[in-house]
């Protein structure tokens, strides 16, 4: 009897161990798979994630281009209206007009009207040339902000300078695309709302990172009021800013201008 | 004729593979349906050797592990879908593996004590090939299915677990049988193997179905 209950003991112990072992080792198979699937899962949605930024960036892009795009053309049709389509109205009136004069007269009439025609004509090459404005990826950031400066100064809206600081260099296409559409809002809204007399364009190339700072002497903003408010130009202004991992630091004051200066590392 | 519990969850796995063969066809598992019949009938011969006329069932069980080998190492061959050397390696080991295992069952151990030597192999093909296809799955970016979406997953963890609890028990085998350990009266080996049997063909089942459910939501896409 004790011999069978011995037997059975062992029975019993070997069964358990076998038992236990199996469990042990569905255990450390089922913790692996778990593992693998949580660290699968985890990678798929990092990988989502980054798909959702890129096309994000890319739409970005193309919204900027298209703005550039945009600004050059209103920019152009203004030129027209208020610059060459004046003076060839009033070539036009002058000479009508000479038909009534005498000799002499006349022969300064077509002299001015010559003159004014050949500045119209000037005047359509430059604006053929700014139509290649938003084309940045083939001049290069510095050449379109010098454009852009010129253009300002003609229109007499404003009086622009441009400061550069450093040896020039490119930081990337997009990354320039992206700084010269926020250089644009901020003209923009410069010459909507700021009254301002003058505008400081400064490019400082560091060894390491570029630094674009505008500057103007306007009314200046609430800055409080302006960061709370819905789709405002700055808010624009510093998300395409991230976008292309540049830093934006905004400073303004009530009468005082604005300054935005955008800071950009050489290697984002 | 003896039908035990976990003989439906093989005949389910079975009848799944046989509805869902296109679907299973576009994962390239179509060859589950003569796996899954080679299971069936095997083990439902092994579990009525009296009608056969039969003394055990090793014999049915050797001839089930030559077969078995060389499908699941087909099955295998098709979802890793190796190229160059690794795809030429592949097909020298499986084909040595089949060798092998029937050269045992014709001059070593025979048809009729069980071919220990040949399940060996069996297992541990059927241990190391869900291995690679998991890391494969796990390694692998381009896939957009869920990893627990994705039928190959399933099929590998139930086999994974079914053959290493089946590794551990047969290794145990002859002293369980030696030792006569039972359990109720029931062998050791007839309580463990079954519930891992329907866990593995259950999940068998629920990839079939998974193939199904891709292969619409694929062509709706």
């Amino acid at each position: 009897m004790l011999f069978i209950y011995i037997m059975q003991e062992v029975d019993h112990q070997v069964v358990t161990i076998i038992v236990a072992v199996l469990a042990l080792l569905v255990f450390i198979v089922l913790v692996v798979l778990l593992l693998a699937v949580y660290y699968s899962n985890a990678k798929q949605k990092l990988i989502r994630e980054k798909e959702i930024l890129k096309t994000t960036y890319e739409k970005a892009i193309l919204q900027a281009q298209f703005e550039i795009q945009e600004q050059t053309l209103r920019n152009a049709s203004q030129e027209i209206h208020d610059n060459i389509g004046q003076v060839l109205s009033y070539v036009s009136l002058s000479l009508d007009r000479a038909s009534g004069l005498d000799e002499s007269s006349k022969n300064v009439v077509i002299t001015e009207s010559r003159a004014l025609v050949n500045q119209s004509m000037n005047d359509l090459r430059d604006l053929s040339k700014s139509f290649s404005l938003d084309n940045i990826i083939s001049n290069g950031l510095l050449p379109t902000i010098k454009a852009e400066v010129a253009r300002l100064n003609k229109s007499r809206l404003i009086e622009a300078v441009i400061n550069i600081e450093g040896s020039v260099y490119s930081i990337g296409e997009h990354q320039e695309l992206v700084l010269f559409r926020i250089l644009q809002e901020f003209v923009n809204n410069t010459l909507k709302h700021a009254k301002a007399r003058h505008l400081i364009i400064s490019l400082r190339y560091n060894f390491d990172r570029l630094t674009l700072s505008l500057n103007d002497d306007g009314v200046g903003f609430d800055f409080e009021t302006q960061q709370n408010k819905n789709g405002s130009g700055l808010k624009n202004m510093r998300a395409r800013a991230a976008l292309i991992g540049a830093e934006v630091t905004a400073i303004s004051e009530q009468g005082k201008g604005s300054q935005l200066i955008i800071q950009l590392d050489k290697a984002s | 004729m003896v039908l035990s519990w976990y003989h439906f969850f093989e005949l389910t796995a079975f009848a799944l593979s046989l509805i869902f063969l296109s679907d299973l066809k576009k994962f390239k598992i179509g060859g589950y349906v003569a796996y899954l019949l080679l299971v069936c009938v095997t083990e439902l011969t092994a579990s009525n050797i009296e009608a056969f006329g039969l003394y055990n069932n090793h014999f049915v069980y050797n001839i089930y592990i030559v077969f078995a080998t060389a499908i699941s190492l087909y099955i295998y061959y098709q979802i890793l879908d190796y190229k160059g050397k690794k795809k030429m390696a592949y097909l020298v080991l499986s084909i040595l593996a089949v060798l092998y295992i029937t050269i045992n069952m014709f001059f070593v151990q025979g048809f009729i004590d069980y071919d220990t030597y040949g399940n060996t192999v069996n297992t541990s093909v059927s241990i190391i090939l869900p291995v690679l296809v998991l890391v494969k799955l796990f390694i692998n970016d381009d896939i957009k299915i869920k990893l627990t979406d994705n039928p190959y997953f399933w099929i590998c963890t139930g086999t994974l677990i079914f053959n290493l609890c089946d590794l551990l028990i047969l290794g145990l085998q002859q002293f369980i049988q030696v030792k006569k350990i039972t359990v109720g009266g029931v062998m050791l080996y007839n309580i463990i193997m079954p519930i891992f049997a329907a866990f593995l063909y259950g999940c068998l089942c629920y990839s079939f179905i998974l193939c199904r459910k891709l292969t619409t939501r694929l062509s709706l896409s």
